[in-house]
């Protein structure tokens, strides 16, 4: 999803960034808050950011469709430092990405709207949904990390529908969506894995992090999950 | 070697033979360089109308895209190795909550 310069107009570019930064300064005011209450918090937000930023440039070739892609590591992210403070350090990586031409700077804001905002709320809201559905961790996780996957691509292809075809929305977003999914769709389920793995490592060593993100376990110990224990 | 370093390097080992393999596979099958499908979607997107995709900085030559991703990976991987030891250690500086540690499923 990582929209090069010159592609989107100087309008929509302009209009991301604006969107973004609203959900960075947000993001800045709630790392201070959550690190002044966790003096943990901090080496969690560097390796989450160190995390995502080595994700998001992980292309991993998928055989059957051609070519290769990376998950985004932001829903992982969200579950663990909140979604809010993911626009920050996705933005962050997104920044150090520019200098190996792996998306652009203009397009800073487009990409962080994308991938740490959309992909972070999508995975964080998709976790505490199936949380309260009774699913087990690992299933919660790895559902989180498909989903905000998933959703982080759909939302790349409709920022470029939106700026190249706004009169075709529908018919370019489905065209664009076609050009990322195929190759896409076999690395959310590596995110799948991965997430849920992680926050299962996290929940059995460290369990008070999942509460850095507002999300509070249930109090009876022994809650019987959907999908077990895994 | 402790666990955590061996089972790393396990986990290291596998996603390299993952990676090579389907590489070698994605070749065979397809006869493509299996370029990034970021690539293929901003020629969609040019072909469409868009505008011509490049960057503001500078233009890597195919074999500088090699070394920056490798760069960053390497140094993203050494943060990450080191800041994961000091945040989930036993014996690490950060302040724990034990006021309320429940095992959940």
């Amino acid at each position: 999803m990582h929209i090069s310069d010159g592609i989107l107009s100087p309008a929509w570019v302009i209009l991301w960034w604006i969107v973004a930064l609203a959900f960075i300064v947000v993001g800045l005011i709630q790392i201070r808050r959550k690190s002044a209450a966790n003096p943990g918090y901090i080496p969690m937000l560097a390796l989450m950011g160190a995390a995502a930023l080595v994700i998001s440039v992980w292309h991993i070739p998928v055989p059957v469709t051609g070519s290769s892609s990376h998950p985004c590591g932001t829903p992982m992210a969200a579950i663990i430092l909140g979604p809010f403070p993911v626009a920050v350090i996705s933005a962050v990586a997104l920044f150090f990405q520019t200098f190996v031409g792996h998306g652009g700077l203009t397009t800073i804001g487009a990409n962080d709207l994308s991938m740490g905002i959309v992909g972070a709320f999508t995975g964080y809201g998709t976790w505490l949904a199936a949380r309260k559905g009774g699913f087990g961790i690992f299933i919660a996780a790895g559902m989180a990390g498909f989903i905000g996957d998933m959703f982080t691509y759909i939302t790349a292809a409709f920022q470029l529908a939106i700026s190249i075809h706004p009169e075709a929305l529908l018919n370019y977003w489905g065209i664009f969506m076609m050009g990322y999914l195929p190759t896409q769709l076999p690395l959310a389920i590596m995110e799948f894995v991965f997430t849920g793995l992680v926050i299962r490592y996290i929940a059995d060593v460290r369990p008070e992090m999942l509460k850095w993100a507002g999300w509070t376990p249930p109090t009876v110990k022994t809650t019987k999950a959907i999908g077990g224990a895994v | 070697m402790d666990r955590f370093d061996r089972n790393a390097l396990i986990v290291l080992a596998i996603l390299a033979a993952i990676i090579i393999a389907f590489y070698n596979i994605g070749v065979a099958l397809t006869r493509t360089d299996l370029g990034g499908a970021d690539d293929k979607v901003s020629d969609m997107a040019q072909a469409a109308g868009g505008g011509t995709p490049h960057s503001s900085l500078y233009e890597l030559s195919q074999n500088g895209e090699y070394v920056g991703f490798g760069l960053i990976g390497v140094i993203g991987g050494f943060f990450t190795g080191y800041i994961w030891v000091m945040a989930f250690d036993e014996t690490s500086n950060i302040q724990r909550d034990t006021t309320e540690v429940t095992r959940h499923n």
